[in-house]
């Protein structure tokens, strides 16, 4: 039962990843937050195998949030998922190792990500 | 301050738009799992009077929009506008048509901010990508309320939403580049609007970048 956390300041966002993924994996168990910060304390008191992070939040950005997390949680698979498709952000996301889920996520794409197969 | 395009520049812009639209309209399709259909995209350089009578001619009277400001090589706002009275469906269709009533319309405005959100990204992260150049867009911010209002929501975004240091456009001396994109969907029958109105503090960068994308063409 993989554990996921979603990472987006919209709850609408974060509600239709939710029904997305619970679509591809049924017993996934799900954790939100709505900010950097908050991921940021989730993961300190809950072990995650998957995090799914929007870029643009208030304060923090979703890549400064992955850059924490490759030290803090280095064995967490993460996804940066957002509509800014910039070749930059592609770039940056997969230089810290994450995957890039263009928003709103195409089903074949989110299920290459949470079951770790290749897209 | 004014800008001039020349003929092959102002095919640019448009063929620009067109690419950014077109990348909107897949993820929108996607979104409301609907077909988009797009018209060609108008742009016209016209002052705030002009704009108005622009809105006036063409958008609902009670709209439902989301803006963001951007900045960067380019630097401006866009909008997406619906009718007021459409919204709700909208929200349905990407929300699922099994949310309680009242669910559904308290999530109205933050799905309007997040159905902006993507389609507005998708759209200037496109013509960014185009040019090979950045950009940074603020968060989403709603809007609802008459069109009169609207154009100072586009050109004038409160304090906390500016990204730069710079005044907001006043009309006094700003020159908008107006570019209007109708869009409908075909089993729903919503209809949108989206609008940009580039800064032209930014025109000189800008153009530097159109005409290094028509050399790259043509050598």
């Amino acid at each position: 039962m993989p554990v996921i956390l979603i990472v987006d300041d919209s709850r609408v966002a974060r509600l239709s990843l939710r029904r997305m993924v619970s679509a591809i994996a049924p017993d996934a168990e799900f954790l939100e937050a709505g900010s950097v910060d908050e991921a940021l304390s989730v993961v300190a008191g809950t072990a995650i195998d998957l995090a799914v992070i929007d870029y643009n939040m208030p304060e923090k950005t979703g890549l400064e949030l992955a850059e924490d997390l490759r030290t803090s949680a280095p064995s967490v698979r993460l996804a940066l998922c957002t509509a800014n498709i910039q070749d930059a952000v592609i770039e940056r996301a997969r230089n810290l190792g994450m995957a890039f889920i263009p928003k709103p996520p195409d089903t074949a794409v989110l299920t290459a990500f949470i079951t770790g197969s290749a897209p | 301050m004014t800008m001039i395009l020349t003929a092959d520049e102002q095919d640019v812009v448009t063929e620009l738009m067109n690419m950014g639209v077109g990348r909107a309209a897949g993820a929108f399709s996607r979104l409301v799992n609907d077909e988009v259909i797009l018209s060609v995209p108008e742009v016209a350089f016209v002052g705030i009077a002009e704009a108005q009578r622009v809105f006036d001619a063409s958008i609902p009277d009670v709209l439902a929009g989301v803006r963001q400001s951007f900045d960067g090589f380019i630097a401006g706002a866009a909008a997406l506008l619906f009718p007021e009275e459409r919204s709700l469906e909208l929200v349905r269709a990407i929300i699922g048509e099994d949310m309680p009533a009242e669910e559904i319309s308290e999530l109205e405005q933050e799905t309007l901010a997040e159905i902006g959100n993507i389609i507005l990204n998708n759209c200037l992260a496109t013509i960014a990508n185009a040019l090979h150049s950045e950009i940074s867009s603020s968060l989403p911010e709603t809007y609802t309320g008459d069109k009169q209002g609207f154009l100072s929501f586009l050109c004038d975004p409160p304090p906390e939403a500016r990204m730069s240091a710079e005044p907001p456009l006043d009309g006094s001396s700003s020159v908008l580049l107006l570019v209007q994109i109708d869009f409908s969907l075909r089993r729903r029958a919503i209809q949108g609007f989206l609008a940009f109105a580039i800064d032209l503090r930014s025109a000189a960068s800008f153009r530097a970048k159109i005409n290094e994308y028509l050399e790259a063409l043509s050598g």
